[in-house]
């Protein structure tokens, strides 16, 4: 321990003992006394005190407005975040009304004597293969589906189930090679055979040059092969010619169809009977 | 020079004891930032100055309350006397430290005050005002260390350390 030079310490005592007499002096004023000589000395402080004060109210005010505009941005960016997932999810409500209608729609464009028989399907993928035109659609044998069931989109013919599974069927569509559609000509009923060649077209093949076959003529399924209905729209004519020395006319069809576009479909369920 | 900085020092510690911290601060919280610096002038001004320095930030403090003039000086006074006697004692750097030397002061100033207050008027604190008191004290306690360390960084520019030769610190 160190302590500290008795010179110093006698002169630390004796300043002690000044400030507690001036501070037991200060205890026996008379009150009137300490008041003014409390004024006195607090004027300094009041003077300061105050202009302390006031200069603290804009920092407060500023201080306020910058805390209210943090609220009011944090405020917003929760809206705008609920206006975002409000909006998501109306995209998703409206996506999925569409979906339906356009289930509904699909079936509502069907005969309605054979609508009870009809269901709807999404399409769920297309041919790997560019030289195939076939497509996978997300009902299958649960849903009734059979194969050689017609599929139908906005009333007009789009193929014919191939195969089916459980919960999936596979058609092939109109333009394919391997699927042949027996057609009629809606103007002048000349009938022929509806084959696919290639690039999405098909040709209807075994009409005789001497037939009457214009571009723009519409063909419909004749239904004389019994597997499919009759009066199915299949495509347009879009060019006859006759080649020199050939039999048959060349009669290449647009389908009525848009792959593209394909979303929905309505197939419908032949009876046992009808099926091949 | 010297005493300038310190008065400054003490107005400033006044000026937001009396105006900031009541308006800031919850109800009845009330840190002692004048008894502060009065604890860092014992600590590290130059003992012949500290005494009296202690009393003058005393003296201030009585103005800037309604108790009787002299209370706060003397309490001061007596606290700075005792922080010189018992500074080789202990590591006054600590932070440790300075929290108790902070809230022991704290509390015995104000208890004090109370205490003659109470033989004065005759009035006693209740239960909330003890608890308030003790509070007061817990956050006085905690700025010291807070507050003496910027402050013993800059005692040199404002000349609280000067050396006298035959003191030893």
């Amino acid at each position: 321990m160190k302590f500290l030079p008795s010179r110093f310490g006698a002169l630390l005592l004796k300043t002690l003992a000044l400030y507690v007499a001036l501070s037991l002096l200060l205890f026996l004023l008379p009150a009137r006394w300490t008041t003014t000589l409390r004024a006195v000395l607090l004027y300094p402080f009041a003077v300061a005190g105050g202009a302390f004060l006031e200069g603290l109210s804009p920092a407060e005010i500023t201080l306020d407005r910058a805390r209210e505009m943090w609220r009011a941005q944090k405020e917003v960016e929760r809206l705008r975040a609920g206006e975002s997932a409000l909006r998501r999810q109306l995209l998703q409500e409206s996506e999925r009304r569409r979906f339906l209608e356009s289930h509904v729609a699909q079936i509502a464009q069907i005969p309605e004597e054979q609508r009870r028989n009809a269901v709807s399907a999404a399409l769920a993928g297309y041919d790997a293969s560019p030289a195939r035109r076939s497509a996978v659609f997300d009902r299958g044998r649960n849903a009734g589906i059979a194969r050689g069931d017609p599929v139908l989109w906005n009333g007009a013919l789009v193929g014919r189930v191939e195969s089916v599974a459980p919960r999936h069927c596979t058609a092939l569509l109109v333009g394919d090679r391997q699927l042949r559609v027996p057609v009629r000509c809606v103007r002048s009923r000349v009938q022929g055979v509806l084959e696919g060649i290639g690039g999405g077209l098909c040709a209807v093949r075994h009409v005789p040059v001497t037939a009457d076959v214009r571009p723009g003529d519409i063909f419909l399924t004749s239904g004389v092969d019994g597997l499919l209905p009759p009066a199915l729209l299949v495509g347009e004519c879009i060019e006859a010619s006759d080649e020199s020395g050939a039999p048959f006319k060349w009669i290449p069809v647009r389908p009525a169809y848009d792959p593209s576009r394909l979303e929905t479909v309505a197939i419908l369920i032949l009876p046992p009977s009808e099926a091949p | 020079m010297r005493r300038i900085n310190w008065f400054l020092l003490l107005f400033a510690a006044a000026l937001l004891t009396w105006t900031a911290l009541p308006r800031y601060l919850p109800e009845g919280l009330r840190p002692d930032l004048i008894l502060i610096v009065v604890l860092f002038t014992a600590l590290s001004a130059p003992p012949e100055d500290a005494l009296p320095l202690s009393w003058v930030a005393g003296l201030v403090k009585d103005v800037l309350t309604t108790g009787p003039l002299g209370q706060y000086a003397l309490l001061y006074l007596l606290l700075a006397a005792l922080l010189l006697r018992l500074k080789p004692l202990f590591d006054t750097r600590a932070a440790l430290a300075r929290v108790l030397i902070g809230a022991a002061a704290h509390l015995a100033c104000e208890g004090a005050g109370l205490l003659i207050e109470g033989m004065r008027a005759g009035v006693w604190p209740d239960a909330a005002a003890r608890n308030l008191l003790l509070l007061s004290a817990l956050v006085t306690g905690i700025l010291t260390p807070l507050l003496s360390r910027p402050l013993d960084r800059i005692a040199g520019r404002l000349g609280l350390e000067r050396r006298r030769l035959g003191w030893v610190r």
